[in-house]
């Protein structure tokens, strides 16, 4: 089983590429979906490869400082880690990545890294906006991030391990024996999570996207736009793979894991365009009323 | 040994000259008055030298008779003791009194000498009668003190005083006929060897004895004669009265203790705990120094009369009269000197009507005076209350040991809000010097070190580590004058010497705390030099505290620990004093810190330390609680923000890193002396990890609305300690590897923040975020550092702070505490929110132009920050480096749930590879990184407004930085979790204990008949109530 | 017993000492005035002197001098002494007189230097320390 380091590395590079496209065509599609949902024509599915690619090309002509240069760095490579330690395909060799690292709480970590990264880069622009997206970001996030919980620990109560492969091996062998059929609270619970964990509808005040230009990417132009643009991508497939891994069966080849990060990723869609929106203090009441007592209910279950 | 009737006979005698001598001149009357005194202190200390070298109690027998037909004197140890005591507190009040007397009429003198040979006739008498004879003298020579300077409030009181003196003197006089009437005698001995007392008639008799002598002891409530002399007096004459007297009348009542049967004992004992209670009750509500410090004393007189009372009644301590001997009489030295110090010191400050602060050497003296005066180590009294709870508790008396333990606590409460007053004065006025008046307060805390210190070395704790706090206090403020460097130097060398010293004595976890312990305080120490100057004060009182941590892992007796404990307690609170805004802080400070001291003293006395049957029971959790409250968890925690916010920053700091381990290494002590158990069983850590998580929690929440960097980080410490608590509660062997990997890590990390901060504070000399922004470019080292420490406390891998949250998640999972996991993963979310907060209003954002010449903050903050900073990386990159040990340390007192294979952690659920992570991490990072660098092309720097901001152009920075209520949403949400219930608890805790003083002191009219009624009806009841008993 | 007999057993001296003091307490307690207080505490004083001495009385003896009258044989010492009253009250009684006197002399002398202070002669005026 062992493999040479650099071996691994090309692995890793390739698994990489291929959730980059993959996050990019996924984007591109699903405003591609809003747009029809809405009446309209929309962009074309490719249209985030050329948001990148010209983004990339344009010369930078602001710098507030070293920190926030570093802030789409940190981003990136938090989307990039976050999905280097997750298996994406399992028993796959070249989907491993290096989920060797840790667990499943290295992951849900992880994902702070970036955004960390990215808000104190944010910060250093001196831009109102961007503290106060931030403000509003991280409050949200302390909300979801308890049902979220909840269900992870339902999870890791249910298949006594918090290590992700060992996770999907034991939802192996049908339906029946996925998490949304063993325990479909926590799946609720988490998936209600994903949405803040989003900031789509109804929780995207923190970016406001109708109104004003807000939160972390409002200084950030050129390259360092295309970063975070490239980031959107890679970040939404490592957290589609974990949920998928979680509580849908995970995968075992790349169709199935494109068919069901997919239907995933479409619930979110899906009602995003179904509802307004909530003010940051009604979405954080919101996580920690029901969904949370959707969360405790499935650890019950899960502990007895 | 020399005859005492010629020290009376050279009293009368001078009494008699001083009118002629007076004629020479006032100044030689005066020197004739303190020889006599002096000799008396001779002849005294002359006794104790022979007695103490093992000489024989002496009798001596008047006109060649001897008992039964003469008067006989008695000189044992104890008169010896009182005769010096009284003659001692005489002397001092006498150079007090100096400049009084020169200016007053003659009388004042004699009546000092008449007052003082009174006294000590108390002592020494064996006869009823001549009892009554020497209580009349020092009476009227106290009548005639009251009142020799003319003061009109004293004459007032001097008139009060009498109309009780006179009440009691009446009854001494039936008392004493009957006694006489019935046992034939009038001498003390014989009457108590025989049985003519034993009967109703007897009893009668006794009573109206002991009644006066109670009364003269000034008992609650007929005692308001007494507190309104104390406060009006020349302060000289305020600690004759205090000292000397009560010295005198509870030898006499120790005198006549043979005499009395239970149910007068029983009197005596609850007539002085009522006294002690409510004079500390009522003392609370004083805002007059003088009249605090009399209700202060006759608090203290009531303890000591009570402790004699119980000591005879049996069935405390071996129940011999050394222990009473030992107990009352250290609590009587040490409310003699202190008292006396106090009343000299605080007349002075009254008689100048000064507000300012004290002068270094006054104020010395009056922390000293005031620490005895509570009972804090090393004095006297300390000493004497460790042996009193001991046999309280061993005795099985709750409630007593409730009463003198309460009673203690508003005591310290109302003696050092009076002393925080004293160091920090009145905004604006001038520091107050009292010159030579400093002496006799000096001198009364000088010898009470020495007792005190002789005593411990001598007695309980003669080992030498455990008092290098006390040395290093003592020689650092010395030397307080020299710079600074110098003191940090020598600071830091102590803390490496004790380690050197006690380091092979010290078992494995031991060794880990010290590092912490020690370490931290060797690191402020260091950081302290960050400004220039001698700093007087910081450096004494951070090593003390320092080297009373490290003497706190030496200890091993419940004693010595408990010793140590309040040192630690002692030296801290002084930092917390020493801050600018300390004074209020300080003071809830101190009463938590005690309150929780006199809890573990009631645990640790009750066997819960020693690992026996006892500690596992209440006793155990009385310590365990006690450490709680030290810890500052949820409930009782209001003391800790406030502490840590208003010191200097560098203690802050050390607070915060250093010594808040030291109720955590308790902790782990504790469980390790019941074979790592809790006591009271699995429900205590139940219990105890809920509270842990409700501080986290709680800690977590309240450091998200603080606009104050400091509070920030102090509520943040409350949050982090919560986390060790309650994987502590956990009881296994990740819990307590996780335990300990957390308080190291907040070593690290909170560390580096207090001291970027420390920095900040310094160079903007502000502590809110909001006035801060952009100081990223200013201090970058800085910056830095915070940045680290807030990945690594967050949790955020690659840094180690991850590894404590893996270990953490993994223990509550595998122990099945479920919803304890989910509760701390929502708290730890909380943290990024206070975590951001900190590092984007201070470093980021929009810089303030008047913050334009910040510079970096200096070497000794920088410096140490970066040795922080590569030893958290190193720790990040081989966690094992910091586990290894943790996992020795923790051994194999449980079944193992972390192991490690190679560079990867395993436990039940899962794995974790820290260094592996390290190396994605970066990998992945350098990756980005050159990406980034790869298209930057020709990016321009900016000025500061260019931004884009929508159709507005922002000019100030101060409406362009977003800091202030940075999270209000969150508050609008959640608010109602942080609503200060605590704070309201306590302060209505405090209203009430007020409201009892206030309707307590209410019964104190002022008016000398209603004081007379006092005493009548309090004789009345105590009659009724020895009918009942 | 009968109240002719109980009252026939009343110690004279010690009864009028006793209200004596029953006098002086209720002058202390209820008359305002400070002189009339210091007389209070005198009279209060002197009924405790007369309860002293009524203790040193006993009836059908005679005075505790050693002459002819008690010692009848001059050895018997012991005899002697149960002839005689018990002389120890009466000295004590009469220290305690000087110091009494001492005492309310002293206290005369405060409530003058109190009135010529420009006091009032009623101690309730002197209620200032309170509390």
């Amino acid at each position: 089983m062992e493999t040479g380091i650099l071996t691994r590395i090309g692995y890793a590079l390739v698994s990489l590429f291929v959730i980059t496209n993959y996050g990019l065509l996924l984007i591109g599609s699903m405003a591609r979906i809003s747009a029809k949902v809405q009446g309209r024509v929309g962009q074309p599915v490719w249209q985030p490869y050329i948001d990148i690619v010209k983004s990339t090309a344009k010369r930078n002509s602001i710098g507030h400082g070293i920190m926030f240069y570093l802030g789409p760095v940190f981003r990136l490579a938090g989307g990039v880690g976050t999905y280097m330690f997750i298996p994406a395909v399992y028993g796959s060799v070249l989907f491993r990545n290096f989920s060797d690292s840790g667990d499943l709480l290295l992951v849900m970590y992880f994902i702070f890294f970036g955004q960390l990264g990215m808000a104190l880069g944010a910060s250093e622009g001196g831009h109102p906006y961007s503290a106060i997206g931030v403000s509003r970001g991280l409050s949200q996030m302390t909300a979801f991030e308890v049902p979220f919980a909840l269900s992870v620990i339902a999870v890791a109560i249910q298949y006594r391990t918090l290590d992700i492969t060992a996770i999907v091996a034991a939802q192996q062998g049908g339906f029946w024996n996925w998490t949304v059929a063993t325990n479909p609270l926590a799946v609720v619970a988490a998936l209600i999570a994903f949405l803040g964990m989003s900031m789509h509808n109804p929780f995207s005040i923190v970016i406001a996207p109708q109104e004003i230009p807000i939160g972390p990417p409002t200084e950030y132009q050129s390259n360092l736009l295309g970063m975070l643009q490239t980031n959107r991508a890679i970040f939404n497939g490592a957290k589609l793979v974990l949920y998928m891994n979680l509580y849908f069966g995970g995968a075992t080849d790349i169709v199935t894991m494109v068919v069901k990060t997919f239907l995933i990723y479409f619930i979110n869609v899906f009602v995003g365009q179904a509802f307004p929106r909530f003010r940051v203090d009604q979405s954080i009441r919101f996580f920690l009323g029901v969904p949370t007592l959707i969360g405790i209910a499935s650890v019950i279950i899960a502990a007895i | 040994m020399v005859n005492p009737l010629w020290l009376f006979a050279l009293s009368l005698g001078a009494a008699f000259l001083l009118p002629l001598v007076d004629r020479l001149g006032r100044r030689i009357a005066l020197v004739l008055v303190h020889g006599v005194t002096a000799a008396w202190l001779a002849a005294g200390l002359s006794w104790l030298a022979v007695l103490l070298s093992g000489g024989e109690a002496a009798e001596f027998g008047t006109a060649g008779f001897r008992a039964p037909l003469a008067i006989v004197l008695r000189v044992g140890l104890a008169e010896a003791a009182g005769v010096t005591a009284i003659a001692l507190t005489g002397l001092l009040a006498a150079f007090s009194l100096t400049r009084s007397l020169r200016e007053a009429p003659l009388g004042g003198a004699m009546a000092l000498l008449m007052a003082l040979m009174g006294l000590s006739g108390i002592v020494l008498t064996r006869d009823l009668f001549n009892l009554f004879v020497f209580l009349e003298i020092s009476a009227i020579g106290t009548y005639g003190l009251l009142g020799f300077d003319d003061r009109k409030p004293a004459l007032r009181s001097a008139f009060k005083y009498m109309i009780a003196g006179g009440l009691a003197s009446s009854l001494y006089l039936i008392g004493v006929i009957y006694v006489y009437r019935l046992a034939d005698t009038l001498n003390l001995d014989i009457a108590a060897a025989g049985t003519a007392l034993s009967g109703p008639a007897g009893t009668a008799a006794v009573f109206f004895l002991l009644a006066a002598l109670l009364v003269e002891l000034k008992p609650f409530p007929a005692n308001g004669w007494a507190v309104d002399a104390y406060e009006t007096a020349h302060p000289g004459i305020s600690a004759i009265l205090s000292g000397a007297s009560a010295t005198a009348l509870l030898l006499a009542l120790w005198k006549i203790l043979p005499l009395l049967g239970p149910a007068h004992l029983s009197l005596v004992a609850g007539s002085g705990l009522a006294t002690f209670a409510a004079g500390n009750l009522v003392g609370a509500r004083q805002d007059r120094p003088l009249r605090m410090l009399g209700y202060s004393s006759v608090a203290q007189v009531g303890l000591v009369a009570a402790v004699a009372a119980l000591a005879r009644l049996g069935g405390l301590g071996d129940g011999g009269a050394d222990f009473a001997a030992a107990v009352a009489g250290g609590l009587l030295l040490n409310h003699l000197l202190a008292k006396t110090g106090l009343f000299l010191l605080a007349g002075a400050v009254e008689d100048d009507d000064a507000r300012g602060r004290l002068a270094p050497l006054s104020l010395a003296a009056a922390g000293v005076l005031s620490a005895a005066l509570v009972g804090l180590p090393p004095f006297p009294g300390f000493w004497a209350k460790w042996r009193l709870v001991r046999a309280l508790a061993d005795s099985g008396l709750w409630w007593i040991l409730a009463i003198v333990l309460g009673g203690s606590l508003l005591e310290a409460f109302y003696v050092f809000r009076w002393l925080g007053l004293r160091a920090k004065g009145e905004a604006g006025e001038a520091p107050v010097r009292l010159g030579i008046r400093s002496a006799g307060p000096v001198l009364a805390a000088l010898l009470l070190a020495a007792a005190g210190a002789l005593a411990g070395i001598r007695g309980p704790v003669p080992d030498l580590l455990l008092w290098a706090p006390w040395a290093a206090a003592a020689i650092l403020f010395l030397l307080d004058g020299t710079p600074g460097w110098l003191k940090g130097l020598l600071s830091v060398a102590a803390a490496a010497a004790f380690g050197a010293a006690a380091w092979d004595r010290l078992d494995g976890f031991r060794q880990f705390f010290a590092v912490m312990l020690l370490g931290g305080g060797a690191l402020f120490s260091i950081a302290a030099l960050r400004k220039g100057g001698p700093r007087r004060g910081l450096h004494p009182l951070l090593a003390a505290a320092t080297l009373a941590l490290g003497a706190i892992l030496v200890a091993r007796t419940p004693l010595e620990f408990f010793f140590a404990w309040e040192t630690m307690t002692a030296a801290s609170w002084l930092l917390v004093l020493r801050g600018r805004g300390g004074e209020k802080p300080a003071l809830s400070y101190i009463v938590f810190g005690l309150g929780g001291a006199f809890l573990l003293m009631a645990g640790l006395a009750a066997g819960g330390w020693d690992g026996g049957i006892a500690a596992a029971g209440w006793p155990g959790l009385l310590v365990l609680v006690g450490l709680l409250v030290k810890a500052g968890a949820l409930g009782v925690h209001v003391w800790l923000p406030g502490s840590y916010a208003e010191s200097d920053d560098e203690s802050s700091g050390f607070l915060s890193s250093a010594l808040s381990k030291a109720p955590i290494f308790a902790l782990f002590a504790l469980a390790l002396s019941l074979g790592a158990a809790l006591p009271g069983g699995p429900w205590t850590s139940r219990a105890l990890g809920w509270l842990g998580l409700a501080t986290a929690l709680g800690g977590a929440l309240y450091a998200v609305y603080q606009e104050d960097i400091k509070r920030t980080l102090a509520y943040s410490s409350l949050g982090q300690i919560g986390y060790i608590l309650l994987a502590f509660a956990a009881m296994d062997q990740a819990g307590w590897t996780t335990s300990l990997y957390l308080a190291l890590n907040h070593f690290l990390y909170k560390s580096m923040l207090f001291l970027a901060v420390a920095g900040v504070i310094q160079r903007t000399g502000t502590r809110n975020m909001y006035e801060m922004g952009g100081l990223i470019k200013k201090m970058p080292v800085s910056f830095l550092s915070v940045l680290m420490a807030i990945i690594a406390l967050s949790g955020v891998p690659p840094l180690s702070g991850f590894g404590g949250k893996w270990l953490l998640y993994s223990t509550l999972i595998g122990k099945g505490w479920y919803l304890e996991t989910a509760v701390a993963f929502f708290a730890s979310a909380v943290a990024f929110l206070y975590l951001y907060r900190l590092i984007h209003s201070i470093f980021l954002g929009q810089p303030k132009p008047s913050q334009a010449n910040v510079r970096e903050a200096p070497v000794a903050l920088v410096l140490p920050q970066l040795v922080l900073m590569a030893v958290l990386m190193a720790v990040s990159v081989f966690p094992r480096l910091m586990l290894d040990p943790i996992l020795a340390l923790v051994g194999d007192r449980f079944p193992a749930a972390f192991v490690f294979e190679g560079t990867r952690l395993r436990s039940a659920l899962g794995y974790w590879d820290g260094t592996l992570t390290m190396i994605v991490t970066g990998g992945v990072f350098a990756l980005c990184l050159v990406w980034m660098l790869a298209n930057l092309h020709n990016p321009q720097s900016v000025k500061q407004f260019n931004i884009v901001f929508a159709a507005e152009r922002p000019l100030r920075p101060e409406t362009t930085h977003y800091a202030w209520r940075f999270f209000e949403p969150y508050r609008k949400a959640l608010g109602f979790l942080t609503r200060e219930r605590a704070e309201r608890f306590w302060d209505a805790f405090g209203t009430g204990a007020a409201s009892v003083g206030g309707a307590l002191r209410r019964l104190y009219t002022g008016n000398g008949q209603t004081y007379a009624l006092h005493v009548v009806l309090y004789v009345a009841v105590l009659y009724l109530l020895l009918g009942v008993l | 017993m009968s109240l002719l007999e109980f009252v026939s057993r009343i110690n004279p001296v010690a009864a009028s000492g006793a209200v004596l003091v029953l006098v002086g307490v209720w002058g202390v307690l209820a008359r305002p005035n400070l002189f009339k207080i210091a007389i209070a505490t005198s009279v209060m004083e002197t009924g405790v002197n007369l309860v002293i001495l009524s203790t040193g009385y006993i009836r059908g003896r005679t005075a505790p001098i050693l002459d002819s009258a008690v010692a009848g044989t001059a050895t018997d010492a012991a005899g002697a002494a149960a002839r005689m009253t018990d002389p120890v009250p009466q000295a004590l009684v009469l220290t305690a007189i000087v110091i009494g006197l001492a005492v309310t002399a002293l206290q005369l002398s405060y409530a003058v230097r109190l009135r010529a202070a420009g006091g009032g002669s009623s101690i309730e005026s002197y209620g200032d320390e309170k509390w």
